[in-house]
């Protein structure tokens, strides 16, 4: 099989599959949707630190 | 929805109130049976750790669940695919450590306020500000149901672009953190 995986557990590539991985990580540029999500969620993430910290004390 | 008017994210408790969660067609019921029957159970075996988005109630936290994400740490198998004679990438990497979303889901009532791109966001954060530096971490991957593939790649995801994946019921579907942080 090419393409191995589990909802809780690894990815297993082989054959095309992990061919065609390898050049996607070597030759995809970076996704703008994904670097706005970046910075979202770190926002996010202050938000989240904030709150706990108002809510524990 | 803001968060902390109208909702809060956090590590799910035992003491949440998950049975009201609901996911609107019978192809979602695993995701409900799921955040009912084994998210906790997960989270305390350290398998794995659920965040859940908390609707706040009169402004406190009475642990109504709207939403949730489990994550798990994963790994990126590559190394059966390497054919020395036409892939010039090998002797790299046998394998690739990534975190997995393994679940997903906004109760069918508070979809449409972009709680799910929350999650997104809030995967990327914890996958480059917290497993990254302390113990390397390249790819945040799922294996995404169908009806979720548009999801997510109009939150960054890429698909494998293989005929074999694009047309599998599960699609593999990555970010990149090294590309994301660096480009």
């Amino acid at each position: 099989m090419a393409i191995k995986s589990s909802t809780f557990g690894r990815i297993e590539l082989s054959g095309k599959e992990a061919a065609r991985f390898l050049v996607h990580m070597n030759e995809d540029k970076a996704n703008p949707k994904a670097k706005e999500n970046l910075e979202e969620g770190k926002a996010l993430r202050a938000k989240m630190r904030a709150w706990q910290e108002k809510h524990q004390s | 929805m803001e968060f902390g008017s109208d909702y809060i994210v956090r590590p799910i408790q035992s003491t949440d109130s998950l049975i009201p969660f609901k996911t609107g067609s019978q192809e979602f019921q695993p995701l409900k049976a799921f955040l009912r029957n084994q998210a906790i159970e997960f989270q305390l075996a350290m398998v794995a750790q659920t965040y859940v988005c908390i609707l706040l109630e009169d402004g406190e936290d009475k642990g109504k669940v709207i939403g949730y994400l489990t994550l798990t740490c994963s790994e990126l198998d590559i190394k059966n695919g390497y054919e020395l004679s036409d892939c010039p990438y090998a002797n790299q990497y046998d394998s690739l450590p990534a975190v997995k979303i393994a679940r997903l889901a906004i109760d069918a009532r508070y979809r449409g306020n972009k709680l799910g791109k929350m999650f997104v966001a809030l995967a990327l954060d914890v996958t480059t500000q917290d497993i990254y530096p302390t113990v390397g971490c390249r790819f945040l991957i799922t294996d995404a149901k169908a009806n979720a593939v548009a999801f997510y790649k109009t939150e960054g995801f890429s698909e494998l672009n293989t005929v074999k994946n694009l047309t599998s019921p599960n699609p593999v579907m990555f970010i990149d953190l090294f590309k994301t942080l660096n480009e």
